[in-house]
């Protein structure tokens, strides 16, 4: 075929446009190292990613309702621990006070009993962040008065895990304290006995904190099952993680050293065009005429 | 023929020579002129005479100068021209829509806006009683609001920029199509004694070129040299003589309409091909479908919020407001305008998150957070986060496609030009080749007369004796 001079000129230019194109486009995946950052870049590929994106950033907002919930569940676990205590002194106190021997010393016992009871409406009435963690969902109350009458609810808050997955972190004081046992009527029934040294009362007394005591220690293996719960989400959420992680980073990350040899490429059909260029280009027979 | 008549025959040589001469020349100066298509001065014998034994020519003569064209190669250039034109503007429309909608890494997009809302609202549906936390809630809220608000003003904005180069493109056809008329007549004028006119069709070439890359239209060869010119669909923009001017109107939303014609039609939506078609998509395909897109977006997110929040309870147990304005959400325009409501910016213990009213119960919180995640009917049966991904998806197929049209339309184009340069553009050293042949030519013509001389002043000389 027939060629003209500007076909030459022509096709030089649009040899190194495209290098130059090329270069430019493998410089910006060397830049930031990633292949695909917007949907033309790789459709299906920018449309799984979003979706793995957004599922990050959903595990992300899970594992900080977790970590919230979490705290919670442990001063929970802390104060069912120490409430315990309580009880279990209490009923040690009561187990001396109905026997013969020691009764003279029961008032005293109930000054002592006296000091639990109050001990353990303060542990009912534990506060956290603002929010008192035996009220039910009626977090801004304080859940007991003086008496022992409730004023939470019987809800719980539900902290999300994740979807269709939540964690109670905050108990009901009824469902703790006052149900089936009435800890604080316990304790004043006991009180009331020790004052008087009515034994056969406070031997009365004692079933009853037993029952209270296995309760309580009930409720601390339910908040040990759900740390444990949040623990394993938590862990179940780091491995998601990684995964989702590991995936993103196969749709989007660019290969460098590909990059690299693309960009060599480039460049040594830039060099080769040029000199091909100054060495061919602009010659004519009129260079050899005399 | 006289011993005289073969000085003029020799003239007739040297003239033919010279114009060999000034042919190439006019090729060498204008090796690099775009639309010049090389010239060729081609020579036939003289007439003929009879002499003893035969017939002979009377010389050489100039029988005309050629522009070398191929018609049918060139018709292919401007239209595959036309198509390349169509495609790279397109693909720089699309990206830059493609652009507004961010890329993955990048914040405040709409996608992360989503995100960064159903973190904020799973983190307090744990804590509904913590203003700290709220307050992030409705920062979150206001960070969609504002992503979407966002992404929609730029959408509105390119599409102003796209109707001012509709504006600019139609005025610009109008130009050359007037230029073309012009030349029309000129070459009908110049080409009446029968020879072709060839700087008026070198710059005739280009201004068609060019309008075929604006519009996309067809030049079609009439009578006498004319050329007209359609555009896709059919209305006529130049018809020999005569320029019919586009028109332009402006529509109730606001954008250019393109009027043709005496009557004033609409062309507009029949506009599809070159820069000006592939504005006119981009303006009023691309940008108007991801517009009405987050409208729809705007508008379930809104209605889905609304809905959830005013059937729940705010921090103090009262029955809750909206989050979202505007409330009903209304339809076109809503992307444009969405925004927390004022009241929960200076209140966020207003926002209701409690199903019960008890502040510490978060389970509307929990479904606000799902919102990006859930399956919403006015948005086909997808989740938000879904949607936007296909939208975006698709901008990113449209743009893939358009990639591989312009490549192949670009490698075409290539062909043909090379293919019109095989016959059009000029060789220096052919046109060096052509200078020796003209110069021999010259010195032979010369040479000729020369010997003629010599030979008439024998004759001359003899009666002398």
């Amino acid at each position: 075929m027939r060629v003209g001079d500007s076909s030459f000129y022509t096709r030089l230019l649009a040899g190194l446009a495209l290098q130059r194109q090329r270069s430019d486009e493998d410089l910006g995946r060397l830049a930031d190292g990633k292949n695909v950052r917007v949907g033309s870049d790789d459709p299906s590929g920018h449309h799984a990613s979003m979706g793995l994106r957004a599922r990050l950033t959903r595990i992300a907002g899970y594992d900080r309702a977790a970590g919230s919930a979490r705290t919670d569940l442990v001063t929970i676990e802390r104060v069912l621990t120490e409430a315990i205590g309580v009880v279990t002194e209490a009923r040690t106190e009561a187990l001396a006070g109905a026997s013969g021997p020691s009764s003279s010393a029961n008032p005293i016992r109930a000054d002592q009993v006296e000091a639990l009871r109050d001990q353990l409406l303060l542990l009912a009435n534990t506060e956290q962040g603002g929010r008192y963690l035996f009220s039910g969902t009626q977090t801004r109350t304080a859940p007991f008065d003086p008496t022992g009458g409730y004023f939470g609810n019987g809800d719980e808050v539900d902290a999300p895990l994740d979807a269709n997955q939540q964690v109670g972190a905050t108990l009901s004081g009824q469902e703790v304290f006052l149900n089936g046992v009435d800890l604080f009527t316990a304790l004043d029934d006991l009180v009331q006995a020790l004052r008087i040294n009515d034994t056969t009362a406070v031997a009365a007394t004692i079933p009853t904190l037993t029952a209270g005591l296995d309760h309580l220690t009930a409720v601390h293996g339910d908040v040990g099952i759900r740390l444990r719960t949040i623990d394993q989400t938590i862990e179940r959420h780091a491995d998601e993680t990684v995964e989702l992680v590991r995936r993103v980073g196969e749709i989007e990350d660019a290969d460098i050293a590909e990059v690299i040899v693309g960009l060599e490429s480039s460049e040594t059909a830039t060099a080769a065009l040029s000199q091909a260029a100054a060495r061919y280009l602009g010659r004519s027979l009129f260079d050899y005429l005399g | 023929m006289s011993l005289f008549g073969y000085f003029s025959l020799g003239l007739q040589s040297m003239n033919a020579a010279q114009v060999g001469l000034q042919v190439a020349g006019d090729n060498i100066s204008n090796v690099f002129t775009p639309g010049y298509a090389r010239r060729r001065a081609q020579l036939s014998p003289g007439f003929p005479v009879q002499v003893p034994g035969g017939y002979l020519d009377q010389g050489v003569v100039v029988a005309r100068l050629q522009r070398m064209e191929d018609m049918f190669t060139q018709a292919s250039l401007q239209r595959e021209q036309g198509r390349h034109a169509g495609s790279e503007e397109r693909l720089r429309g699309l990206r830059q829509v493609e652009s507004l909608f961010g890329s993955l890494d990048q914040g405040g997009t709409i996608a992360a806006a989503l995100a960064g809302f159903s973190t904020a609202l799973t983190e307090v549906a744990a804590q509904p009683e913590n203003l700290a936390l709220r307050r992030s809630a409705v920062s979150a809220a206001e960070g969609l609001a504002r992503s979407i608000r966002g992404t929609y003003d730029r959408l509105r904005a390119q599409r102003g920029l796209e109707d001012q180069n509709v504006q600019s493109l139609v005025s610009e056809t109008n130009s050359l199509a007037e230029e073309l008329a012009r030349l029309n007549r000129e070459i009908a004028a110049a080409e009446s004694s029968g020879d072709v006119s060839a700087p008026l069709r070198d710059q005739r070439t280009l201004i068609v070129e060019e309008l075929v890359r604006l519009t996309g239209g067809t030049a079609i060869p009439g009578a006498n040299g004319r050329i007209h010119f359609s555009l896709p669909g059919g209305p006529t923009l130049v018809t020999g003589d005569d320029a019919l001017p586009l028109g332009t109107s402006i529509a109730v939303d606001g954008t250019t309409r393109i009027l043709s014609g005496a009557d004033g039609r609409d062309i507009t939506d029949r506009l599809r091909e070159g820069k000006l078609g592939a504005i006119l998509y981009v303006r009023d395909e691309t940008l108007a479908q991801k517009m009405t897109g987050l409208d729809t977006l705007a508008t379930e997110v809104i209605n889905r919020a609304n809905a959830l929040t005013t059937g729940a309870f705010d921090l103090s147990g009262a029955a809750g407001g909206v989050l979202f304005q505007p409330d009903p959400p209304g339809g076109a325009g809503v992307a444009g305008a969405i925004a927390v409501d004022t009241a929960l910016d200076q209140d966020p213990a207003l926002l209701a998150l409690s199903g019960t009213g008890a502040p510490g119960e978060g389970d509307i919180a929990l479904l606000l957070a799902a919102i990006p995640a859930d399956s919403l009917p006015g948005l086909g049966g997808r989740s938000p986060q879904q949607f936007l991904a296909d939208m975006q998806t698709d901008l990113g197929d449209d743009i893939v496609q358009v990639d591989v049209d312009e490549e192949v339309s670009r490698a075409l184009v290539e062909s043909f030009t090379a293919q019109r340069d095989a016959v059009s553009s000029v060789s220096l050293d052919e046109e060096a080749v052509a200078l020796i042949e003209s110069q021999r030519a010259y010195e032979a013509a010369a040479r000729f007369i020369q010997v003629l001389n010599s030979m008439t002043e024998v004759a001359v000389n003899l009666g002398g004796r």
